[in-house]
């Protein structure tokens, strides 16, 4: 299966290792490497040695602003690439993404109905943009079952219906509330982990590592399932089913990570596509694993970004924007579509 | 079997998230500050202080302009995106590093980096229940304020004097804003119902609609200077309504008073109700009772805001609506008074 | 010798129309019959009811004394390969991968392949003849190749009833008989069943053992390609005239140049 690629596979597989350490150096409060190094070794061993006066300092800003938030990108970006190269074998094109069955306009208008009505319960928001967008999922799967079959046609088409209704009825909520909580929603809808904390970390990644699990060990069945229906049928796979299993997994790793960062695009489009072009090959046993470690460094990267490039903090959703969408039309025009036909 | 054992992991990631839900209370241990005293804050929070301070990062324009009005303004070490684009707040303060904003949220590195003893903002909406609990894991201690009228103004300015040790400036503030107030108050009250005309304060949207001041700090003004709001009267709870043409024609009110930051943004909506054939025939256009009214911080004249600046704003406010009871009101003076007090350093 | 795979009164209608009529067809194993019919008489509907893609209102399909309609996916899969016409995936697969997949049915849920798994999908295109080409993108190989590859994999999914739709359509000349040879062979040499719907009655009768001649969903005659295939039957069936030539070979099918002139 690798041949090869084996040397390439490897590298970027443990690719996050050295971005994780990197992430940690950088942020607005300048931290030299070695004191970095160090108070991750007192936190290991108290015994290691006396740091600097400021290391009590130092031990807040890394354990508590950088490192939950480190995680959450690593995971999030694990979350969205992974779930985008599964629903592109699932719908048998490449230019599918994580939000085609309506999650991020779920997820949007779950933030904007707790952001309006109920804007002091803390956590609600959360709590509202995973169920809303698990509920848009819902719709979109029920919405699109005829006789007891949901083709990808009929979920494409269903999820730009669910996508429409959730969006008007966002926008009814955007009309009707105030300034603030308008920009309240604005800024909710453009992505970011600027004040996420182990808190956030908490409530997302445990259901990431498990959906991921989920799909990485389904990742032959991905292989069959895109090619087709019928032949993945013929080939042994009960298609319904595998394939609700599927969309369920990854509706709830991303839902878990929207609901916590907003709607961060472009993840799930670009790099399973730079996997698969990398690798040279479309097979999930190598596109997966390696979608996750490249997807995670992608995000992780981005915030980094978002976090240090001002003293303020910009949205790291329009950062993967800005990078993802130029990216991917110089993808296209390098490769002329070649990495994938229809 | 196998399908048996995926539904068994699915419901225990459900577990497994609820439980990470329910953590969300965990809190982490802070250090305790020497020799602090216990302010109770505009939420009803107690916040431990140890006072006066001297760095304080401040993230609401308003907060700023009152702490530098308190002579403060060399304390205020980090401030907000929208600190930027006030012209009533001293320069050495809009040159202090931006943190970000209450609603795409904060640098929390930055404003570690800045060292500050106190973080001062607004709460209860945008991103500010996240950055109180992020804040507060890391030790810096925050001081929430909140403002939905008049008083609630006099009693910020009284706790931000306590917090930068200003009480006496403060005091003067306080007391140079209430006389006036309380003069337009008893006056206000004192005029007959029937002399009391309906009052519409509104910004002209670009598609034609209205954004009506209700129940609103401004909208509330409208009233204590003897005039009827009549989108409060119509809508009581709603704060800012939104109201089309017809219902405009329904309502007919004597005055129309337009609101925008600045005179582009007037001329912008004064444009919008000539070109309209159906503005003609409201009784304000008419009787040519349509004002203008700059708000905001942007722009020299533009009074109406929070901030000490309210007081000019309510005058200006009281002029519009009752120039029989308020006309001989020198809104310059006293402006110029205020600004030349605590403005100028 | 016992039936692989014996079809039971069947029936399959799409709203008011019937698609296939009370079919009945036996097939033994290391024997192949060719489905003979014009377009839409019913062909690759009876090849997707015997693989239960679709469930018809009436009959039964027994293979290998199991009721296929009671059967799991997996367990179909593991009696049944199923040879689509050659197309281009949306995802360019190497030709091993497509093999691969032939290996799904004997996969545990949450399973990879393995290295037997490996080893049986290579035997299996060296079976076709396309070893060499085991690690070219699928969508790089020319139709003919591609026809042998799905071929390869239907083989390593180890049934014991092969169905092949039209495994001759886009082919060339030369390519035609070289898939069709490689199916009778691949029949003989595993004691596999074969059920293959074609287009040119010649072809059936070069490598067939027994012929199906369908008209309208329903059965027209069945049995030896020489029994079967005769000018009158071709005749009614297709609605043209024939002429049959006799070479050293065997007879063949001919149309009469009269039909267009």
């Amino acid at each position: 299966m690798l041949g090869s690629k084996k040397g390439i596979f490897f590298l970027l597989l443990f690719l996050p290792l050295p971005v994780f350490l990197l992430s940690l150096t950088i942020g607005s409060y300048q931290i030299p490497f070695n004191e970095v190094l160090v108070t991750l070794f007192l936190s290991i061993d108290p015994n290691f040695g006396s740091g600097s006066p400021q290391t009590q300092i130092y031990k807040e800003v890394i354990f508590m602003i950088r490192l939950p938030r480190i995680i959450l990108a690593l995971f999030g970006g694990i979350a969205l690439s992974v779930s985008g190269a599964s629903l592109q074998s699932v719908f048998k094109n490449p230019l599918v993404d994580s939000y085609i069955l309506g999650l991020s306009a779920g997820a949007g208008l779950g933030a904007a109905i707790s952001i309006a009505f109920f804007p002091a319960i803390i956590g609600l928001t959360q709590l509202f943009a995973f169920s809303f967008s698990f509920m848009a999922f819902m719709l979109t799967y029920f919405v699109a079952r005829d006789r007891g079959q949901a083709s990808t046609v009929s979920l494409v088409l269903a999820g730009v219906i669910v996508t429409a209704l959730f969006s008007a009825a966002l926008s009814i909520i955007k009309f009707f509330t105030t300034p603030e909580k308008l920009s309240s929603v604005v800024y909710w809808l453009m992505g970011s982990m600027a004040v996420s904390g182990w808190t956030e970390v908490l409530q997302s990644v445990p259901l990431i590592l498990v959906t991921f699990l989920i799909i990485t060990l389904m990742r032959w069945r991905l292989n069959v399932l895109s090619m087709g229906d019928e032949e993945a049928k013929s080939l042994g796979i009960n298609v319904e089913r595998d394939r609700l299993i599927i969309l369920l997994t990854t509706t709830l790793m991303v839902s878990s990570f929207v609901s916590v960062a907003g709607i961060i695009g472009w993840v799930g489009l670009v790099i399973p596509h730079l996997v698969r072009m990398l690798m040279r090959t479309p097979d999930n046993r190598i596109v997966i694993p390696i979608s996750a470690s490249l997807g995670g460094v992608f995000l992780l990267l981005a915030d980094d970004v978002a976090r240090s490039l001002t003293s303020y903090e910009l949205p790291v959703g329009v950062i993967t924007t800005m990078i993802g969408a130029p990216f991917f039309l110089y993808l296209l025009k390098k490769r002329g579509g070649g990495s994938w036909r229809q | 079997m196998r399908l048996r054992f995926v539904i068994f992991v699915l419901a225990l990631t459900i577990l497994i998230v609820s439980v990470g839900f329910f953590l969300t209370t965990a809190n982490f241990p802070r250090s305790p500050q020497p020799s602090s005293i216990t302010i109770q804050d505009m939420s009803g929070r107690s916040v431990l202080l140890s006072v006066p301070v001297n760095k304080a990062v401040i993230l609401n324009s308003y907060w700023n302009e009152i702490t530098s009005a308190l002579g403060a303004s060399d304390k205020i070490v980090g401030i907000d995106k929208y600190t930027l684009s006030s012209i009533y707040i001293p320069k050495i303060v809009r040159e202090r590093p931006v943190v970000g904003d209450l609603f795409s949220g904060v640098n929390l590195e930055t404003i570690l980096s800045l060292k500050p003893d106190v973080v001062v903002m607004d709460f209860g909406y945008g991103k500010t229940a996240d950055i109180i609990k992020s804040l507060e894991s890391l030790g810096i201690p925050v001081i929430c304020m909140y403002s939905n009228n008049f008083n609630d103004q006099l009693n910020a300015i009284k706790l931000l004097g306590k917090i930068f040790g200003a009480e006496a400036r403060a005091e003067s503030l306080i007391n140079f804003l209430e006389i006036r107030h309380t003069v337009i108050l008893s006056t206000a009250s004192k005029i007959p119902e029937s002399e009391r005309p309906a009052v519409l304060l509104c910004r002209v949207e670009k598609d034609g609609l209205l954004t009506a001041y209700g129940n609103s700090t401004w909208g509330k003004i409208v009233e204590d200077v003897g005039g009827i709001n009549i989108a409060l009267r119509k809508f009581p709870s709603q704060s800012w309504p939104k109201i089309n043409l017809e219902t405009l024609l329904a309502w007919d009110p004597d005055i129309i008073i337009i609101v925008g930051y600045d005179g582009a943004a007037l001329q912008s909506q004064l444009d919008l109700v000539t070109k309209s054939s159906v503005w003609g025939n409201l009784k304000a256009v008419k009787n040519s009772c349509v004002y203008t009214v700059l708000i905001g911080s942007r722009t020299e004249g533009a009074y109406l805001d929070w901030g000490p600046r309210m007081l000019i704003g309510e005058m200006k406010l009281a002029k519009i609506i009752q120039p029989k009871y308020f006309g001989e009101i020198n809104i310059d003076a006293v402006s110029d008074l205020l600004i030349s007090t605590y403005y100028n350093q | 010798m016992e039936a692989i795979v014996s079809v039971e009164d069947l029936s399959f209608s799409y709203g008011n129309t019937f698609k296939l009529n009370s079919i009945s067809l036996n097939v033994e194993a290391g024997t192949v019959l060719t489905l003979l019919g014009p377009n839409g008489c019913g062909k690759t509907t009876l090849l997707k009811c015997i693989n239960a893609l679709l469930k018809p209102e009436r009959g039964k399909v027994i293979i290998n004394g199991k009721n296929a309609y009671e059967l799991k996916r997996w367990e179909l899969a593991r009696l049944v390969g199923y040879v689509p016409q050659a197309h281009v995936p949306p995802f360019p697969f190497s030709t091993l991968d497509l093999v691969l997949m032939g290996r799904t049915a004997h996969l545990d849920f949450f399973q990879q392949p393995s290295k037997l798994d490996r080893q049986i999908a290579e035997r299996a295109l060296s079976m076709v003849g396309l070893s060499h080409l085991s690690h070219r993108p699928y969508d790089q190989l020319s139709g003919g190749e591609r026809q042998l590859a799905l071929i390869a994999r239907a083989i390593a999914q180890e049934p014991r009833l092969l169905l092949l739709d039209e495994p001759t359509a886009h082919l060339d000349f030369k390519n035609q008989f070289l898939v069709l040879g490689m199916v009778r062979r691949i029949a003989r040499e595993n004691g596999i069943g074969v059920v293959m719907s074609l287009h040119d009655p010649n072809q059936a009768i070069m490598f067939s053992d027994s012929v199906a001649l369908m008209k309208n969903g329903s059965l027209f005659a069945v049995g030896p390609p020489h029994s079967v295939i005769t000018r009158e039957r071709i005749e009614a069936v297709y609605e043209i005239g024939v002429r049959v030539v006799n070479h050293t070979d065997g007879s063949f099918i001919m149309p009469s140049m009269e039909n267009f002139s």
